[in-house]
C-alpha cells in the first residue's frame, strides 16, 4: 500500500512538472528570460494614512485600477473587429467598479494575466509608479507629518522611486514635452487607436486622469485639518458631473493639480508620464497589425524612452500652468474640453516634424488638411471626415510625398533623426522657459469656499 | 507557564505591531494556508511577519492524536528576486511529535518571471534545527519550485475575473538529516516532499488555493499525504488572513485531517529618516 501510493504520487508529480516545463519552444525562449525584479514600498510612519483617512477615495482609486488592469488583456485577447461591442460592454462593467468600489487596490497582473506574462516590464513599470502614487497620497494624508514637512517627505519618496528599481522602470521626472519627443510615436501605426476605437473606455480613463490629481489638489487646498471635507467634495463632483460628462482629453497635472505640481514638479511629471504610457500601451495592445512579440518590442522601446534618464531633473520645472488657481471641487468647461495642454504638446511636435517630413514644403491646403486630421485623430472616436487609422496614414492621404526614415514606424524602432531634431528644438525653447514657481509650504492652508478658475 | 500559552505567545510575538503596503494575497507562502507555494519571493525591501496555527489530527500514534503547531515567521526581501526567512515553529498536544519545535532559516531565489511559454522557477535552501523533547537531527532542505498559468476559459472577457491568474504550482524538496536518531523511533537520513497546488482569485480580495502533496516523515514508515483547500483574504493593503482544511489519504498517512489559520502582514517599520528641520 505504502509503496503503491508513493510511486503513484511521484509519477503524478513528475508528470505535472513535465507539463509545466515541456514545450517545443521552451528551450529557445529560455534565453530570453525576464526577471521579476519587484521592489517593495518605502516604509514610513505615513504608510496607509490615505487608506484609513480617506477610505472611499482610496477605494475609488482601487476601482479604477480594476478596469485599468483588465483593459490590457481585454484589448489583447478580444478581436479588434468587436471593438464597439467590447467598448460598450466594458464601460458598463468598469462603471460598476466605480459605484461599488473594491476594498483593496489590485496590482496590474491580478486582472490581466496574459499581458503580465507577455510583457511583464509594462506591469512592473505601472505598479512601481502606482506605489509612488500611494506613497505621496499617504504623505499628504498623514496628520503626523507637519504641513511644512510634506515636501521633504514627498522628495524622499521621489528619491526612492527613482533609485530603487532597475534603470528604465521609473518614469521620468521631466515633463511630457521631453518624454513624448523621446518616445517618437507620432507616426507609429497604432497612434491613438484606443482613443479612436474604444472611446467610452478611453473617456473613463480621462475621468481617472482627472481624479488622481484632483485628490492631490484637494489635499493641497485643505491642509492637514480639512482634507475630509475637500475630498468629499471631489468624490461628489466626480459622481455628479465628471462621470456623466467626461473630459474629452487626458488632463495634465499642471492643469488639475497646479499647487501640488509647484510643490513637487518631479512627482507631478512622473504621474503625467505614467498616464501617457497607459494611453500608448492601450493603443499598442489594441492595434491589430502586430504580433504580441512585436507589440512587446514596441512597448519596451516606449517604456525605455519615457523612463528616468540622468539629467532629467534639470527639466522638471519647465512647464507653464494655465490655471494656477484651479479648485478641484469645480468642473469648468476647460476641464471637459478636448483641447488642452496635451494637445498643445502634440501640435508643437508636429510643427517641428513637418519641415523634416516635407522638405519640399507644403501648400496651405495640405497644411490645413494635416492640421484638421491631427485634431480629429486626437479626439475621441472617429469623426465625419476623419481618415480612420493612424495619423501617418491620414497624412499620406491628404499630403502625399512624406519622407520618413526607413523602418522607423516598425515595432521597436525609433525614428532617431526625428527624435534628435525635436529634442534639440525643445531644449532651445526650454532654455527660455522659467522654472515653475515653487509653492510656500510654511503656511498651512485652510479650506475656503469653492471657486471657479478661469484664465 | 502552560505549554499552550507559551505556544500562543510565540505566535503572537510575530503578529503585526502597527500600521504597516502590499501583503500580496496572490503570492503564496508555505503554510499560509496550504503547504505548496508559488515560485515568487516577496519584493525587495519588503519585510513581513507571518504567523499561523495548524491543528493536526494524527492516526496510529501510540502517544496521542492531537498536535497544534504555532509558527511565527519573519520574511525579508533581501535583494531583488531573493528572500530570507526565519521561523520557529513549536508543537503542543498529545501526539508523539509534540513538546518540540524547530529553528528554520531559508533563502529563496526566483530565476524568472513566467512568460507565455516558460513557468516561473525558483530554488530555496534551508536549515532546520529541532529542539525540545526527543528532538531529531539537523536537516537541510533543497527545494525546487515552479509556477505556470493555465490561461482563461473566457477570452471574451465577459466576467470581471476572466483574465485573473489561474496557476498551477509545483514544489519538490529533498531533506537530508545530518544526525538521524536511531533506535525505536529511528529517523530517515533522506526524505522528500513533492506536491502540486492550484490558485485562482475568486474576488478582488480572495484567492482560492488547493494542493495535494506527499512528504515522507522524519520517522521511518510514516508520511504526510494531504489534500488541502483554503483561501487567502486581503483585509487591508498590508494584511492577509488565511485559512484551510486538509484531509489525509493513503494507508501510510500520518494525519486524518488538518486545520490551518494564520495571517501575514507587511511592516511599515523600521524606517530611518528624519527630515532636516
Amino acid at each position: 500500500m505504502q509503496s503503491t501510493s508513493r510511486r503513484a504520487f511521484l509519477s503524478g508529480a513528475a508528470g505535472a512538472l513535465g507539463a509545466l516545463a515541456a514545450h517545443p519552444a521552451g528551450i529557445g525562449r529560455a534565453l530570453a528570460l525576464e526577471q521579476r525584479n519587484e521592489v517593495s514600498f518605502l516604509r514610513g510612519p505615513y504608510n496607509l494614512a490615505f487608506f484609513y483617512r480617506h477610505n472611499l477615495a482610496y477605494r475609488i482609486g482601487a476601482g479604477m485600477h480594476f478596469f485599468h488592469s483588465k483593459q490590457h488583456d481585454l484589448l489583447q485577447l478580444t478581436p479588434f473587429e468587436d471593438h464597439a461591442a467590447v467598448d460598450a460592454r466594458f464601460d458598463k462593467e468598469a462603471l460598476g467598479y466605480l459605484y461599488e468600489p473594491p476594498n483593496t487596490e489590485p496590482e496590474m497582473p491580478y486582472y490581466s494575466n496574459y499581458v503580465d506574462r507577455a510583457m511583464h516590464t509594462l506591469f512592473r513599470t505601472i505598479d512601481w509608479t502606482h506605489m509612488h502614487h500611494e506613497q505621496t497620497y499617504d504623505v499628504m494624508a498623514s496628520r503626523d507629518i507637519a504641513w511644512a514637512e510634506k515636501k521633504l517627505w514627498t522628495d524622499r519618496t521621489v528619491k526612492y522611486y527613482l533609485s530603487m528599481q532597475t534603470p528604465g522602470v521609473p518614469r521620468s521626472p521631466a515633463p511630457l514635452e521631453i518624454t513624448m519627443r523621446r518616445a517618437g510615436i507620432m507616426m507609429k501605426p497604432y497612434l491613438n487607436y484606443f482613443r479612436n476605437f474604444y472611446p467610452r473606455d478611453q473617456s473613463l480613463f480621462y475621468v481617472a486622469h482627472w481624479w488622481h490629481p484632483a485628490v492631490y489638489e484637494a489635499q493641497m487646498l485643505s491642509g492637514n485639518r480639512d482634507q475630509e471635507l475637500a475630498i468629499k467634495s471631489v468624490e461628489d463632483i466626480m459622481y455628479r458631473e465628471v462621470i456623466p460628462d467626461r473630459p474629452g482629453r487626458m488632463v495634465l497635472s499642471r492643469e488639475i493639480m497646479p499647487r501640488y505640481a509647484r510643490m513637487s514638479p518631479e512627482s507631478a511629471n512622473i504621474f503625467d508620464n505614467l498616464h501617457m504610457l497607459h494611453g500608448i500601451a492601450y493603443s499598442i495592445l489594441a492595434y491589430k497589425g502586430w504580433s504580441v512579440e512585436e507589440k512587446r518590442a514596441e512597448m519596451y522601446r516606449v517604456i525605455e524612452a519615457m523612463s528616468y534618464q540622468p539629467g532629467d531633473e534639470a527639466y522638471a520645472g519647465k512647464f507653464h500652468e494655465p490655471y494656477p488657481t484651479y479648485d478641484p471641487r469645480t468642473y469648468p468647461g476647460w476641464v471637459r474640453s478636448p483641447q488642452g495642454a496635451m494637445g498643445t504638446i502634440m501640435m508643437d511636435m508636429l510643427m517641428e516634424m513637418l519641415p523634416m517630413m516635407y522638405p519640399q514644403g507644403l501648400s496651405k491646403g495640405e497644411k490645413a488638411a494635416i492640421m484638421r486630421q491631427m485634431m480629429m485623430n486626437g479626439r475621441l472616436g472617429i469623426e465625419p471626415g476623419e481618415i480612420p487609422g493612424s495619423l501617418h496614414d491620414a497624412m499620406m492621404r491628404v499630403a502625399p510625398g512624406m519622407r520618413m526614415m526607413p523602418g522607423s514606424t516598425e515595432p521597436g524602432e525609433t525614428p532617431t533623426m526625428m527624435v534628435e531634431h525635436m529634442l534639440s528644438a525643445w531644449k532651445s525653447k526650454a532654455a527660455r522657459i522659467p522654472d515653475v514657481a515653487s509653492i510656500d509650504m510654511t503656511v498651512e492652508p485652510s479650506l475656503g469656499p469653492a471657486r471657479l478658475a478661469v484664465r | 507557564m502552560p505549554k499552550l500559552t507559551r505556544t500562543a505567545l510565540a505566535a503572537l510575538l510575530a503578529l503585526p505591531v502597527g500600521a504597516a503596503l502590499a501583503a500580496d494575497h496572490s503570492n503564496l507562502e508555505e503554510g499560509l494556508p496550504i503547504t505548496i507555494e508559488d515560485a515568487y519571493p516577496i519584493k525587495e525591501n519588503g519585510l513581513e511577519v507571518q504567523s499561523y496555527f495548524q491543528y493536526n489530527r494524527t492516526r496510529n500514534d501510540p502517544r496521542g492524536v492531537s498536535s497544534l503547531m504555532a509558527v511565527p515567521r519573519l520574511e525579508w526581501g533581501a535583494f531583488k528576486n531573493f528572500q530570507l526567512s526565519v521561523e520557529a515553529p513549536y508543537r503542543v498536544g498529545t501526539a508523539s511529535d509534540t513538546d518540540q519545535g524547530e529553528f528554520r532559516a531559508q533563502g529563496f531565489y526566483n530565476f524568472n518571471q513566467e512568460d507565455l511559454v516558460l513557468p516561473a522557477m525558483a530554488v530555496a535552501f534551508g536549515v532546520n534545527t529541532p529542539y525540545g523533547r526527543m528532538a531529531g537531527g539537523t536537516e537541510t532542505e533543497l527545494k525546487f519550485l515552479a509556477t505556470k498559468s493555465i490561461g482563461t476559459p473566457d477570452p471574451e472577457g465577459l466576467s470581471p475575473y476572466s483574465y485573473v491568474p489561474r496557476q498551477i504550482h509545483f514544489n519538490a524538496s529533498w531533506f537530508h538529516n545530518y544526525d538521524p536518531t536511531t533506535g525505536r523511533e529511528a529517523e530517515r537520513r533522506d526524505r522528500y516532499r513533492v506536491g502540486v497546488a492550484y490558485s485562482q482569485p475568486i474576488s478582488n480580495n480572495v484567492v482560492l488555493v488547493a494542493d495535494v502533496y506527499r512528504e515522507t516523515d522524519r520517522e521511518r514508515g510514516r508520511a504526510v499525504n494531504l489534500a488541502e483547500i483554503g483561501a487567502r483574504y486581503i483585509v487591508t493593503p498590508q494584511t492577509v488572513l488565511v485559512g484551510a482544511l486538509g484531509v489525509g489519504f493513503a494507508g501510510d498517512r500520518r494525519q486524518d485531517f488538518r486545520v490551518t489559520a494564520g495571517l501575514q502582514h507587511s511592516l511599515s517599520f523600521p524606517y530611518s529618516w528624519d527630515p532636516p528641520r
